[in-house]
């Protein structure tokens, strides 16, 4: 489960909070897009609910894990112990193969041993496809490669949400029915997924369910279908690339 | 996991090990110790002298590489034997002396201190053990002079700090310090560099008379008695010097140390209630010129190996130190980048000022403030120990910046992709930015650990006697500047040699690895 109350994020020193005060409530197991335009607030959403961002008012719960506006470093932390982000450039880290991306976090901060969290790579890495690269270096994995192993190495710490920052962006665009099935075959194991992104296709193709964002607020919400085919309001519409009638 | 090493954390245990040896030093350091007790208690008696200063003093046996002879150093066993103890010799810069005895390294200073009311002020003497007369050198194409006076406007080369600096400085002429050896004071009168040359006659007689183009003028200008220093306020060991030199005298063992080296006169005589000058065998004096007299470059040559196993235990030194300072520089260079970057506020801060400092002022001068300066606090260390500390500290400064470089040049999102995965800012510090900046921080290291290699050098301002000072030892015994200091030179080549191709190495490493990362 994961639930935001009036989500209020203000950067310092800006005239205008980039988020108005966002609700939005997801049960588990569920795939939804956040779509928006650049600079509708998006990825600043996103960091907030990962906790790499702290926000002026509001409330984040996830998992039974509440955090508030204004609260420390140390509230922050609970969130990405519950969460994973697959970032916009993956940001695998260069020096280490990648089965030891994968192992890193789960030894240092679970304290897990090493042998059992590389069995548990492994498995992750066959599931996602790429048992063979585990020796292999990030530099040498082609991008649909990377975001794979970005994936996994999220994974690797049993988060209850996965979010991910514009998964299509940096990907060719043939690959990008192979990111939606990616992220459906992910449904089965309970795990509640956030796409962001201003990529209407892979929202249509993959989501059970849609928010659009527009200037800090979430301005309509939906099944794709009566979201996505139906738009009620401008923003929408405007994603969509469809013209307002005057 | 294979990237998640830094390439301190064995070199950090040298460290670790060099602080300890510096706590132990000052733990042990009592300045205020009875001197007196501790030679008897320890049966050795500490002295120094500055060994680069020449015959008959105290100087390197011109044929026995590491043996330190001399007029002072039979003086100083005879006196040794008189307090029932074994005399043990640790030399340093004639301008130090005061500085090694008041820190307490040694007990005695012995080499040709005059007797003046400046000295006094800053060290106990004992009562006087011989009288030298002060003498000017000029070439022989000059005319002779009766008075310094006459010398107005002229250089003149002397040892610093002594009496005939003042009075060259007194009568208008120019003082002239003179750096190594005073076979190079009387070479350069004799180029024509400078106009005289204003000494003690013991110098004169071992140096003067051997250079071509140089005469002594026969005229005194000025009456010396050099003193025994110790340390202020060691007065009992101070009075037992003095019996004991009288005792030596009753003996007529003084005499008979000033007869070995050729050095008995009058002054001397009337000093110690003797009798007037005769002519003695002076087998010192022979020796010196059997070793030194002008010889073919070719024979000087045969003399090399004889000296090769100090300058190896010389080159050993300095690279042992090198190391050693290099391994406290990258940890401290370590904690002072990720303060700078990652700290807390004042943490930053302090990084700031430490960098600034320790890079805006000269390491010569750090390295006088650590061993001179310290033990005025309670810290006194040895010479390698400060020269370590010293150098740690300055290149500490310089790695920092570099580490620094290398931190910034890791993406920020590698941070938050750590953070995100639930690792703490040290761990994310720790394992995943840190191994990715020491690829780029690598070869400039490599490259200032050849820097630290040459300054190494400036330590032997500080008397450890590492690659350059067993050089200087050696100049001054065999008198040959210009084959020492070439060879010393290609010491330094050779020992920086391999650390210049490893940073080659590194950095065509380094380049392949941004080529690859940009694909």
């Amino acid at each position: 489960m994961i639930r935001v109350l009036g989500l209020v994020k203000r950067h310092p020193g800006a005239e205008t909070p980039v988020l108005k005060g966002i609700d939005l409530s997801l049960d588990s197991g569920t795939l939804a897009a956040v779509l928006g335009s650049s600079g509708a607030g998006k990825t600043t959403l996103l960091r907030c609910l990962v906790g790499l961002e702290t926000f002026d008012a509001g409330e984040i719960e996830i998992d039974g894990v509440t955090v508030r506006g204004g609260e420390s470093e140390n509230a922050r932390e609970k969130l990405r112990s519950r969460v994973g982000l697959v970032f916009q450039s993956f940001e695998l880290f260069p020096h280490l193969r990648v089965l030891d991306n994968l192992t890193l976090a789960p030894v240092r901060v679970r304290g897990m041993n090493r042998k059992d969290a590389e069995a548990k790579g492994i498995e992750l890495l066959r599931k996602v496809g790429l048992a063979e690269k585990a020796r292999a270096f990030p530099d040498h994995l082609s991008g649909g490669q990377k975001q794979r192993v970005a994936i996994a190495r999220a994974l690797a710490m049993e988060p209850k949400v996965l979010l991910y920052d514009e998964p299509t962006s940096a990907l060719d665009p043939s690959l990008k029915l192979e990111v939606a099935e990616t992220l459906r075959s992910l449904c089965s194991t309970g795990i509640t997924q956030i796409v962001v992104t201003h990529d209407v296709p892979i929202a249509r193709a993959a989501c059970e369910k849609v928010f659009v964002i527009d200037a800090g607020k979430i301005v309509e919400e939906g099944p794709p279908k009566s979201v996505l085919d139906d738009p009620k309001c401008e923003a929408t519409r405007r994603l969509l690339g469809i013209q307002m009638k005057t | 996991m294979d990237g998640d090493s830094t390439p301190s954390r064995g070199s950090g245990r040298h460290f670790l090990l060099a602080l300890a040896l510096l706590l132990i030093a000052s733990s042990v350091a009592h300045a205020q110790e009875d001197a007196l007790e501790r030679v008897k208690k320890k049966g050795e008696l500490r002295w120094t002298a500055d060994t680069s200063g020449g015959a008959p003093y105290v100087f390197e046996d011109p044929r026995r590489s590491g043996r330190f002879i001399g007029f002072e150093a039979d003086l100083a066993d005879a006196i040794a034997e008189k307090l029932g103890a074994k005399a043990v010799l640790d030399s340093c810069e004639y301008e130090q002396i005061f500085n090694k005895l008041n820190r307490g390294d040694v007990e005695l200073g012995i080499n040709g201190i005059e007797l003046t009311g400046e000295k006094k002020k800053v060290a106990e003497l004992s009562r006087p053990y011989y009288v030298a007369a002060m003498r000017l050198a000029i070439r022989t194409d000059q005319k002779p002079v009766t008075f310094l006076e006459e010398m107005k406007g002229k250089s003149i080369g002397v040892v610093p700090t002594t009496l005939a600096e003042k009075l060259v400085a007194e009568a208008g002429a120019v003082p002239r310090p003179y750096g190594q050896g005073f076979e190079n004071v009387y070479r350069q009168l004799a180029q024509g560099l400078t106009d005289g040359v204003l000494t003690d006659d013991p110098t004169t007689l071992y140096y003067a008379t051997f250079e071509p183009g140089v005469r002594v003028l026969d005229k005194s200008f000025g009456e010396l008695r050099y003193v025994v220093a110790c340390a202020r306020g060691q007065t009992r060991l101070c009075d037992a010097v003095d019996g004991a030199l009288d005792e030596l005298r009753k003996e007529r063992k003084l005499r008979a140390i000033y007869e070995k080296w050729g050095l008995w006169n009058a002054d001397t005589a009337n000093l110690l209630d003797d009798s007037e000058v005769r002519p003695a065998p002076r087998p010192g004096f022979d020796y010196w010129v059997s070793a030194v007299k002008p010889r073919p470059f070719l024979e000087r040559v045969k003399d090399y190996p004889e000296h090769l196993p100090s300058l190896a235990v010389g080159a050993l030194k300095t690279l042992l130190i090198s190391l050693a300072s290099f391994a406290g520089a990258m940890c401290l260079g370590v904690l002072l980048a990720i303060s700078r970057r990652y700290g807390p506020l004042p943490l930053r801060w302090f990084a700031v000022v430490y960098i600034e400092v320790f890079r805006g002022t000269p390491l010569l001068v750090q390295l006088f403030f650590i061993y001179f300066g310290l033990p005025d606090f309670g810290i006194a260390v040895n010479p390698y120990v400060a020269g370590i500390l010293g150098l740690a500290l300055n290149y500490a400064a310089a790695e920092a910046e570099n580490y620094r470089a290398g931190l910034e040049s890791v993406p920020s999102g590698q941070l938050e992709a750590a953070w995100a995965l639930g690792l703490s800012t040290w761990q994310a510090v720790r394992y995943v930015v840190i191994p990715q900046a020491v690829r780029i921080a690598i070869p400039p290291a490599t490259n200032d650990f050849i820097a630290l290699l040459k300054d190494s050098s400036l330590v032997s301002a500080i008397t450890a006697t590492e690659l350059l000072r067993a050089t200087q030892n050696a100049v001054t015994a065999t008198r040959d500047s210009r084959g020492f200091y070439a060879l010393c030179a290609l010491i330094y080549l050779l020992l920086g040699l391999p650390f210049s191709r490893l940073a080659r190495w590194a950095e065509q490493r380094m380049s392949a690895y941004l080529r690859r990362a940009e694909q």
